[in-house]
């Protein structure tokens, strides 16, 4: 029995040394992608089967629709180079959360890319890439700190386009998720003044570029003795997000 | 027997499926751990430690851990051992203290085993982390402690489920 747990251990790691685990995700991936975006609005029961299926389907398409014609409206805004990418699947392991996309190494992925949802709202960072898939870090998660700017309401049409704004004052923090729920902003030093309803956007570091929107200012927590004041953000993207956009470096 | 083999294969892919894409189940459970000790309960009357049903266990185990591992950010071999050593610690020791015909031990026995697991994915993570930087550090915080005893929870909860839901469907046929 031991000779037995040796040879599959040992087969086991040998098929991750050749990468065999391609082959799964080619099988794979459209049954994914059929599971994970299938919970799309309610179906009413009807009689006919053949009407519901047409419902569904067409319910379906006129999503995909929409979310396209979104990104279709704000990627013609944006200077940059997109890659859209199906949601195929999510996990949550010992307080770590992940997405998997179906999009991977061979369509130009890499780690260190911003992913966005329709409207362009920063939804989480590329953390490891395989071949055919990509798995990413969501924003809420704990395990991910991005360095972010903390932008006036004033300034805020500055952040359609891709320069910073010289005359813009900017305040410049760490965000981090808490508990996969809320993002907080630390770091940042106490006698700065923000107001409730500043945009938050990326800073420009961690290569991913500058002014992608991250949330709004909802909370700042001020204590006296302390050397920096830490702030809670709202997250502004969608929560059910399906199909996403990976920006690709210039 | 080879239908049998093939039956078990695709069986896993789905449940692996819906594991993994499934948008509706909460988070922490674990279709394949579940399906896996629902399975070991099932065959735990096998005397035979190496047993045809036991095998389909360990098999199980092994196609479950690696389609996992392909899958996830962690180091190769972080669900696949796991799944193996609580397979195998289960059938080893733990199955022998409790009595299967008893509810309350049946959700005992999916506790300890869903402890065990939880532990052994927390320390191969915990132990990669220092040698891979792309894997991201456990912060043992509130929400960890909470990520982990509801997935002990709701696995444990669900084995006992299944393994009633089981043999209900056995007894039914039986009267019937």
């Amino acid at each position: 029995m031991r000779k037995y747990f040796i040879f599959v251990i040992f087969l086991f790691f040998i098929i991750f040394l050749l990468k065999g685990e391609n082959l799964f995700y080619i099988i794979l991936k459209p049954e994914q992608k059929l599971l994970y975006q299938s919970n799309r609005g309610e179906i009413e029961d009807d009689f006919c089967r053949q009407i519901k299926i047409e419902n569904v389907q067409l319910k379906n398409t006129q999503l995909e629709n929409e979310i396209l014609r979104e990104y279709l409206d704000f990627l013609t805004k944006s200077k940059d180079k997109f890659i859209m990418a199906n949601v195929i699947g999510r996990r949550t392991e010992s307080g770590i959360t992940w997405f998997l996309l179906d999009r991977g190494e061979k369509q130009g992925l890499r780690s260190g890319l911003a992913v966005l949802d329709e409207n362009g709202v920063l939804i989480g960072i590329i953390n490891k890439v395989e071949k055919e898939v990509s798995y990413f870090h969501p924003i809420f998660d704990q395990h991910l700190s991005i360095a972010a700017d903390i932008i006036s309401q004033e300034f805020l049409t500055d952040i359609g386009s891709s320069k910073k704004n010289e005359k813009s004052e900017t305040i410049s923090g760490i965000i981090q998720g808490e508990y996969g729920l809320n993002l907080k902003m630390k770091y940042v030093p106490l006698d700065k003044e923000i107001k409730i309803g500043d945009g938050v956007i990326t800073s420009g570091q961690d290569n991913i570029r500058w002014g992608i929107i991250i949330g709004q200012v909802a909370e700042i927590d001020k204590k006296p003795n302390a050397i920096f004041q830490e702030i809670l953000i709202r997250p502004l993207f969608q929560t059910d997000f399906k199909i996403v956009s990976v920006i690709l470096p210039f | 027997m080879f239908f049998n083999f093939v039956f078990l294969i695709i069986l896993i892919f789905i449940i692996f499926l819906l594991e993994i894409s499934l948008p509706i189940i909460p988070l922490g459970v674990s279709f394949i751990f579940i399906f896996i000790m629902v399975f070991l309960l099932k065959a735990s009357k096998d005397k035979d430690f190496f047993s045809q049903k036991i095998r389909y266990v360990f098999f199980t185990a092994i196609i479950g851990g690696f389609l996992l591992d392909c899958y996830s950010i962690f180091f190769p071999g972080t669900f696949f051992l796991s799944l193996l050593t609580v397979t195998y610690l289960s059938k080893r020791f733990f199955l022998l203290k409790f009595n299967t015909n008893k509810i309350l031990s049946v959700l005992i026995f999916g506790l300890v085993a869903g402890f065990i697991y939880q532990f052994l994915i927390s320390f191969f993570i915990f132990i990669s982390s220092f040698f891979q930087s792309t894997i991201p550090q456990i912060y043992f915080n509130g929400f960890y402690w909470l990520n982990v005893f509801q997935a002990i929870v709701l696995n444990g909860l669900l084995i006992v489920f299944l393994f009633w839901a089981l043999n209900l469907i056995k007894f039914s046929k039986i009267r019937i």
